[in-house]
């Protein structure tokens, strides 16, 4: 359970309007050897990356970019195949139906759960 | 209520029964009437035959008769005979007919009697017939609820007015099943279906959904329904009604969103709140300045929150009231009675509420800094905050300048006097990715100069 994670040369989008809250996440990530893609604050600039990005291993996803839905960010990585999951402030019953099968961590979200989430 | 009015109906139906009945022997009192009036008149018209037959012997033809009345004995006693069998027949029939004529005048007599009275009650219940139907017009007008009645097989027989007057349709098209067609048509199929379902099996009907007015608007209803069971446990008839949900509805659906929001601020708030403990402690020399440093922070986030808690609906936060939230507490004067802090900018600016808590964390890096190390930490030091918006490639944008002076040895001191790396990160970091900012951050010769470009987007 406690074994370190180790994600070398992994590469992971973050999508996370609050600076810091993506800085940590960032930082804790890149220690167990992950290589961060972005980090994006908003929907467009998250598209930019997901259509520009060479490679995108997996992905996390706050679901409420200033007051829009990520929802179009996951479309677009669901069809790149890109794995990814939810950090989200919200209960299950408000995020859309059709992303009822991925994984939500919840906020403030601990980077060990994330790495396990994303590649366990 | 519904009740009264139907055993009144049962009681006015019962009387009307009887007075057909009355009638009908009424009727058959007449026929047996004209019936001996009829044998009366044949017996009548035969003596009369009769005794024209005596008279037209005459007083010598009697004689002759008595002379002859050996002879003749026997024609003249069949004659006399006949005559007094008549006569008899004749009195026997005419007490007949004067019984049978009392009898009659005095059914006639109790018919009228019972007609009188019957018709009198029938006046009486549909009086009261008439007065709890107004009843229960009024309290079917009175409800806000729009009423409706089916039979047993689910087809409607009648709905209150105000059905009509917020549909706009017609007796004919709403009676039977043509509710269907002001149902709105994503909600019609399964709204049907669910009320054949209660109609199979008896139950009660619920079902939510949206009704169109008269004007095209749609507004949600709550329909709910119960049948009334007859005498032999089968449904007699359904009843009905609609309420108007819509205003409760958005309410529900905005107290949800409400509720969905609040929690997501919540949660983000905490991660905020754990990312800058973070930067915080990693900042620190020891437990007591992060002790210092932590509880400033905390403070700057609490008053922003408050900032935006105090927002009535729609109003946006003012940057005026942002500074002076970090500032307000700090109003000194120079030794010679002119303001230290001088402000200047349209007061009417406001921030998005996603900009609030970022710009006041990063303004409260400044003023600390600034009561620390720089303008406001001598007597004859100045800040000037300036702001203005501009229009650039049509979009406004917010230039906020912070511009402090007086401030002596500000070159040896810029090694110290720096905002803390927090505070830098914020400013350098924390603004262009969360905001769009641009932003610099420099030491002039006597003091600090913050200049902050900020996207004012809807």
């Amino acid at each position: 359970m406690n074994a370190p994670v180790i994600l070398d040369g992994r590469s992971i989008l973050l999508v996370e309007d609050e600076y810091f809250i993506v800085d940590e996440m960032r930082r804790a990530l890149e220690a167990m050897g992950a290589t961060i893609i972005g980090p994006a604050p908003s929907v467009a600039q998250a598209l930019d990356v997901v259509a520009s990005a060479p490679r995108i291993d997996a992905a996390v996803l706050d679901v409420n970019l200033q007051g829009e839905m990520v929802y179009p960010v996951a479309d677009a990585l669901f069809q790149r195949g890109v794995p990814f999951i939810f950090a989200t402030g919200y209960d299950d019953g408000v995020i859309d139906a059709r992303f009822a099968d991925i994984t939500r961590c919840e906020k403030p979200v601990d980077p060990l759960k994330v790495a396990r989430a994303l590649f366990g | 209520m519904n009740e009264t009015a139907d055993s009144d109906r049962a009681e006015q139906r019962r009387l009307r029964d009887e007075i057909e009945q009355l009638r009908t022997s009424l009727e058959s009192s007449i026929e047996e009437n004209t019936r001996l009036t009829e044998d009366r008149d044949r017996l009548l018209r035969r003596v009369t035959a009769l005794a024209r037959e005596i008279q037209a012997m005459q007083p010598p033809a009697v004689d002759a008769l008595l002379a002859e009345r050996e002879d003749d004995r026997g024609h003249s006693g069949q004659t006399e005979e006949a005559l007094r069998v008549a006569f008899e027949e004749l009195q026997v029939m005419t007490e007949e007919l004067e019984v049978a004529n009392t009898s009659l005048h005095e059914q006639n007599l109790r018919l009228d009697e019972r007609v009188r009275e019957r018709t009198a009650e029938i006046s009486i219940v549909n009086e009261t017939l008439r007065k709890s139907e107004a009843a229960l017009q009024i309290v079917t007008d009175l409800v806000p609820d729009l009423l409706w009645r089916a039979d047993a097989d689910g087809l409607v027989t009648w709905y209150s007015k105000r059905w009509y007057d917020y549909t706009g349709q017609s007796v004919e098209e709403a009676l039977g099943t043509g509710w269907t067609g002001a149902v709105h048509p994503d909600d019609r199929g399964e709204s049907r279906a669910l009320w054949e379902i209660a109609v199979a099996q008896a139950i009660p009907y619920q079902r939510e959904h949206r009704i169109r007015s008269h004007t095209g608007e749609c507004r949600r209803f709550l329909v709910r329904a119960v049948p009334q069971i007859g005498k032999q446990g089968r449904v007699g008839q359904w009843f009905g009604a609609i309420t108007d949900i819509d205003d409760l509805s958005q309410l529900r659906d905005r107290q949800q969103v409400l509720v969905a929001e609040l929690q997501h601020r919540t949660r983000n708030l905490m991660a905020v709140v754990q990312a800058v403990t973070q930067r915080t402690l990693k900042g620190s020399v020891s437990l007591d300045d992060f002790k210092l440093r932590i509880d400033d922070r905390l403070g700057a986030l609490s008053r922003a929150q408050s900032l935006l808690s105090r927002r009535t609906e729609g109003m946006k936060v003012r940057l005026v009231d942002l500074l002076a939230e970090e500032l307000g507490a700090h109003m000194p004067t120079t030794p010679d009675g002119e303001a230290q802090i001088r402000m200047s900018g349209d007061e009417g600016v406001t921030l998005r509420s996603g900009t609030v808590q970022t710009f006041a964390l990063a303004i409260h890096e400044l003023a600390t800094n600034a009561i620390k190390y720089g303008a406001l930490s001598i007597p004859t030091g100045h800040l000037d905050v300036v702001w203005t918006v501009d229009r650039v490639d049509d979009r406004p944008r917010l230039r906020l300048e912070w511009r402090e002076s007086g401030v002596p040895d500000m070159a040896s001191k810029s090694a110290t006097s720096r905002p803390s790396g927090y505070g830098r990160e914020l400013i350098e970091r924390a603004l262009p990715y969360q905001l769009g900012c641009r932003t610099s951050f420099a030491f002039t010769e006597d003091g600090v100069l913050c200049m902050v470009d900020m996207p004012m987007g809807a």
